[in-house]
């Protein structure tokens, strides 16, 4: 028999407390890799929404990092049109509704210009875009066509009161768009009291890989008005209130979640180790070194560790992915966990393994053998 | 060849010392001062004896026991092993590994290894193959009559096969010296008998020092020197060569 091999026994022959460990392992790392990777599909869905739509820069107010609160004038857009190297300009309202009675509380309303090429990305799959002449016209994405049950000549409540009929339905790749309402920017403008304001304004340059041509642009826009804040793409989405809450978020409720997980698992380390003092007593009478009884208790406890940590991280993924799936999510996640949040999980069950099995055992084998036999 | 008999025990240490073991003076206090377990005690073992340790319950031969065999340290005094002070020994569990078989009343078999896994254990400490570890175990199995129970787990055992195999493990080694804890305390008599005749056996097949604590006359009978204990003294000695 191999010394491995003896950690193997040790760990399989006792299933329901090796089970309970490593579950408990399990909740510490699935709250990990569920939440994180959540944040992070969040984030990631921003940023496929100006990536989706060609944008190289984006324009808000200065100091405003959700874009909700962003106020900018119309004119803005035009100003910025004119400028050398600026290939188009889309200003944007950026806004919030909901349907309570659908359980939907979080549904993003954009208003743009008709008959734009913003429009291009946004892949119809019933009915037509918005023209100039509508009036009282919205298309819905997919996803939340499906939850309201609309389809096109539906009328929909956008907000009490106010109704508007669905034009089109499109699809996107962005889950964050498949769940929105478009509509024209003047009507959003009227139906929010925003009458010649816009959220922000998305540009296209004709040179997106020259970094000092943007540069330039971005310092001329700053000149055009004081408080205006000029990112790429990138800079701005990690810099949007929404994602850093919503990763802050994540870390918190995921350190709360390890903490509990580790205790726990370090609670049901150490009283399982404190039931096996008799057996370290026995090794140690039998000839075993410190370090090997050490060692093999620490090859316990992490091979526990990462069975739980694996089992975590798998749960979490199939958590996630059915979790895009529910109503009331409309599209706001992807359902994707990437290859560092898993790293991350693991890691921190390895960590949980190391010093749950470290701790106890060092206390365990100081004891003589005639005291941890007559434990 | 070597028979199963001759491959069991390990030979003596190679020394001109006549005592194998020089218990002086040595105490054992317990709580802070308040139980004295062992109370100033002085005898030899040579090598090659079998000794029986006796007396009533807590008049402290096996606290003596855990002294002799370094699971426990004297509060004053000292054990010396071929002249050599444990006290001062570099490795008090190379010394266990390599010189001392155990055997408990309650077996203290791992629970989640099977007989031949429980007997390989203390052979981690030397530098045996897997290969050589499995065939010495098989071959104490067979020794002890438990070859056919090889891959049972303690809790599908009797009281009696734990106890073999218990006796199987403690050889695994080659210790010199055998030292048993109320070897037959928790067995029937026939179970009990078995056992002693497997330590009768030891004891005459390599001449190996043999150290046994019971309440048992019947094996006390079989010892060529039997210590009586009590309150922590040795009360008398009698020796039966």
């Amino acid at each position: 028999m191999r010394f491995y091999k003896l950690i193997f026994h040790n760990v399989m022959r006792r299933r329901l407390r090796s089970a309970l460990t490593a579950v408990a392992v399990a909740i510490a790392v699935g709250s990990i890799v569920s939440l994180v990777g959540i944040a992070n599909g969040f984030r990631d869905s921003f940023m496929d929404f100006y990536q989706s739509a060609d944008v190289d820069m984006i324009v808000v107010r200065s100091g405003s990092q959700r874009r909700l609160t962003s106020t900018l004038d119309e004119s803005l857009a035009n100003k910025i049109q004119a400028l050398p190297g600026v290939k188009e300009v889309v200003p944007g309202l950026a806004d919030i509704v909901s349907f309570a009675e659908a359980n939907l509380y979080v549904v993003p309303i954009s208003g743009l210009l008709p008959e734009t090429h913003v429009f291009d990305h946004f892949k119809l799959t019933e009915g037509r875009n918005l023209l100039r002449s509508d009036q009282d016209a919205i298309v819905l994405g997919v996803d939340l066509a499906q939850t309201l049950g609309k389809q096109v000549g539906s009328v929909l409540d956008v907000v009490e009161g106010q109704k508007f009929t669905v034009v089109g339905i499109f699809e996107s790749s962005n889950v964050f768009e498949s769940g929105s309402i478009l509509m024209p920017l003047a009507d959003l403008q009227k139906l929010m009291g925003r009458e010649g304001q816009v959220s922000g304004v998305s540009l296209t340059v004709d040179n997106p890989q020259d970094a000092k041509g943007m540069e330039q642009i971005s310092d001329a826009i700053k000149k055009l008005e004081s408080g205006l804040s000029v990112r790429t793409t990138r800079e701005h989405v990690e810099s949007l209130s929404e994602i850093q809450m919503a990763i802050a978020m994540a870390w918190i409720t995921s350190t709360v979640a390890i903490l509990i997980g580790t205790l726990g698992t370090l609670n049901t380390m150490f009283m399982s180790i404190q039931e096996r003092i008799r057996e370290i007593g026995i090794l140690r009478a039998l000839g075993w070194e410190r370090k090997r009884v050490i060692a093999m208790i620490l090859g316990e406890s992490i091979m526990i560790s990462f069975i739980g940590g694996v089992f975590g991280a798998v749960s979490a993924i199939i958590l996630v992915k059915l979790l895009t799936r529910v109503p009331a999510v409309n599209g706001l996640i992807q359902g994707r966990v990437d290859w560092v949040v898993l790293a991350q999980g693991l890691t921190v069950a390895l960590m949980v393994g190391l010093i749950g099995g470290f701790l106890p055992a060092l206390s365990a084998s100081r004891l003589t053998p005639a005291e941890a036999l007559q434990n | 060849m070597q028979t199963s008999d001759e491959i069991v025990l390990g030979t003596h240490p190679k020394s001109p010392h006549e005592h194998l073991f020089n218990i002086q003076n040595v105490v054992k206090h317990y709580c802070n001062g308040n139980v004295t377990a062992v109370d100033h005690v002085t005898f030899s073992i040579d090598r090659g004896e079998y000794v029986v340790i006796m007396g009533p319950s807590g008049c402290g031969k096996s606290s003596l026991l855990n002294l002799i065999g370094s699971l426990d340290k004297p509060t004053s005094g000292e054990v010396f092993f071929c002249d050599q002070a444990l006290s001062k020994h570099k490795s008090l569990d190379q010394f266990r590994a390599t010189q001392i078989g155990f055997v408990f009343q309650s077996f203290h078999l791992l629970p989640t290894l099977n007989s031949l896994e429980n007997v390989q254990v203390p052979m981690f400490v030397t530098p045996w193959t897997v290969a050589k570890r499995v065939s010495r175990a098989k071959e104490l199995l067979a020794l002890v009559g438990m070859s056919h129970r090889s891959r049972a787990l303690p809790s599908q055992l009797s009281t009696g096969e734990r106890q073999r195999v218990a006796i199987a493990r403690a050889l695994a080694n080659e210790p010199c010296v055998l030292l048993a804890d109320e070897p037959t305390g928790n067995l029937d008599s026939k179970t009990g008998g078995e056992v002693l005749d497997i330590f009768s056996k030891l004891h005459k097949a390599r001449c190996s020092t043999i150290v046994v604590i019971t309440h048992s006359p019947e094996l006390a009978k079989r010892a060529e020197r039997v210590i009586h204990m009590m309150d922590g003294r040795i009360e008398r000695i009698e020796n039966r060569r």
